[in-house]
This record gives C-alpha cells, structure tokens and sequence, in this order.
C-alpha cells in the first residue's frame, strides 16, 4: 500500500498555501514524499511570535521569507520541484493555482479559506483544510462544488485563534498531508459533508458530518 | 432535561465538557449558557457550529429547532488558526 500511494503522488502537483505553523510541518511532509513539484506561497516573514510552534522559523531565520525558508531546507531532502511565491494569496494571482492536481489549506485566517475554497471550485481542484485553535483543530477535503467551508463557517464569523503549542499544528498538519496523499490516490474515505475535529487535551476525535 | 456538549474553544473556555438545560428551542439554549456563563455572548455563540443529535442545524430550522427532552446540543467553535 506504502508503494501504490507514494507511486500514485510521484507524477503530481501539490500547492501549498501558507508556510506558518500547519504550513512548515506540511510542506517538511509533502517535500519527504517526493511528489514532481511543491508550490509555497506565502508573504510573510518570521517573527519572534513564530517561535513557539512554526517549523523553520529560528534565531537564524527571523525577518526573512517562510517561504523561501522553507524552500531552502527541504530542497536537501526532496526531488520534488520547488516554486516559492512570496506574495499572499488573492483574488488577483490565483491563476497560479491553475494546474495543480491538490492546493492544501495551511492559512491562517477564514477569508483566505473562503478564497481557496472558490478557486477550487473554479479550477476543479479539490483543497484539503485544516485549521486550529488553542488544543483543538479540524481538518476536511472541500471537493469542488461541496462548499463544506461555507456550511461549516455559516455566518463567515470564528473566534480569534488562542495560543497554541507546537503539536497541534504538527498534527493537524499530518492529517491533510495524510488526506491529501489518500485523495490523489483516488482512496480517500473522507465524505463531501465530514470534518475531523480533534481536542488535543481530552483526546476527542470525532467526524461530523455538517 | 437537554445535555449541551462543547468543543473546540468552548470547552476549554467553560473548563467543561457538557453541561444540562431546560430549553425549547436551539436559541434558548443559547440565551440561557451565555446568561449563566457570560464569556461568550449570544451574539458570539451564535456563529457557532451547532448540531441537534448529530444533525447539523442549518438543515434543521436553525435557531428555532425545537427540542425535546433527551436531545443532545452539541456546540463547536469553527477553528481559524494555521
């Protein structure tokens, strides 16, 4: 099964949206199963505040790119293609999502999702999401007419994120790499309607179908 | 009686996993938690996910979902972080 879903990756095109907390563990995960090109889009740069739980943000790496940190680490330990976007996501530069077989959510705020979620729609790509919040987090596939984030988000409204510890985003992060592997390979269980939601501290882990 | 079960901030804001009511309707659950526990307020509870006995409310009457004893709410705070 190890070699089917590694064979059914090697010839795809993954972009990855985000290079923070999910972003670091995800793009270290995906660039380790060797997929033929990896997009990191983000405008960001570390900052101190990073420290706590974003992989490739260090004393040696605070003010400069996430995505061009990322790139540069895992360029040693990947024979996937890396293409680095150091501008944000928007509207006016989606087209660059265009041709990728799978976009994975690893953002950090509800209106970039709404966007990923219509651009998946517009190019028929399915967006593997993932979000977190203090010791909770969830993740889904919202597959191209599913419009699950706008159920799930239903007033556009959600808490502003708490403080978190490093292996939250780390796990949710193993969680879309893990789906987003199942997707491409055409055995993912996860239905249209279903979202993973974990609590870290009690160990609830459930799928509701919203 | 109607057994609220929280998830995601929820529960560790109210420090606990569930919590029992008297009420009618989904919007009277809501107006009585945020009445005996004000750290959220209507307004914010009700950008809540909320499902009534594993059916989420939106393909129910909303707010209006009339309960019965028994019935189980459960209340999740979408996560946003990344």
């Amino acid at each position: 099964m190890v070699d089917k879903l590694l064979e059914c990756i090697a010839d795809k095109r993954i972009a990855i949206i985000g290079a923070g907390g999910l972003g670091g563990n995800i793009i270290s995960f995906t660039a380790r199963l060797n997929p033929k090109e990896i997009l990191i889009c983000d405008g960001d740069v570390f900052c101190p505040g990073n420290m706590n739980r974003q992989l490739f943000c260090s004393d040696l790496t605070m003010g400069l790119s996430k995505a061009e940190c990322a790139r540069d680490v895992v360029q040693h330990y990947t024979t996937a293609k890396l293409t680095v976007v150091k501008e944000r996501l928007t509207r006016a530069n989606s087209f660059i999502l265009k041709e990728f077989d799978v976009i994975i959510d690893a953002t950090d705020n509800i209106e970039t999702r709404f966007l990923l979620q219509d651009i998946g729609e517009e190019y028929n790509i399915p967006v593997i999401h993932g979000a977190i919040n203090g010791l909770f987090g969830q993740m889904a596939v919202i597959r191209p007419k599913s419009k699950l984030l706008s159920r799930l988000n239903d007033s556009g409204q959600t808490p502003p994120p708490g403080p978190t510890l490093s292996y939250v985003p780390a796990h949710i992060a193993t969680l879309e790499v893990s789906e987003m592997v199942k997707v491409l390979a055409g055995v993912s269980t996860l239905n249209d309607d279903e979202i993973i939601i974990v609590d870290l501290l009690t160990n609830d882990t459930r799928i509701l179908r919203i | 009686m109607i057994k609220v079960e929280f998830f995601g901030l929820y529960r560790l804001s109210y420090k606990m996993k569930e919590w029992t009511t008297d009420a009618s309707t989904v919007e009277e659950v809501i107006e009585k938690l945020a009445a005996e526990y004000p750290v959220y307020s209507v307004k914010e509870l009700k950008n809540s996910v909320i499902m009534v006995n594993g059916t989420n409310f939106l393909k129910l009457r909303k707010f209006k979902t009339e309960l019965k004893d028994g019935d189980t709410v459960f209340v999740m705070s979408p996560a946003s972080g990344g």
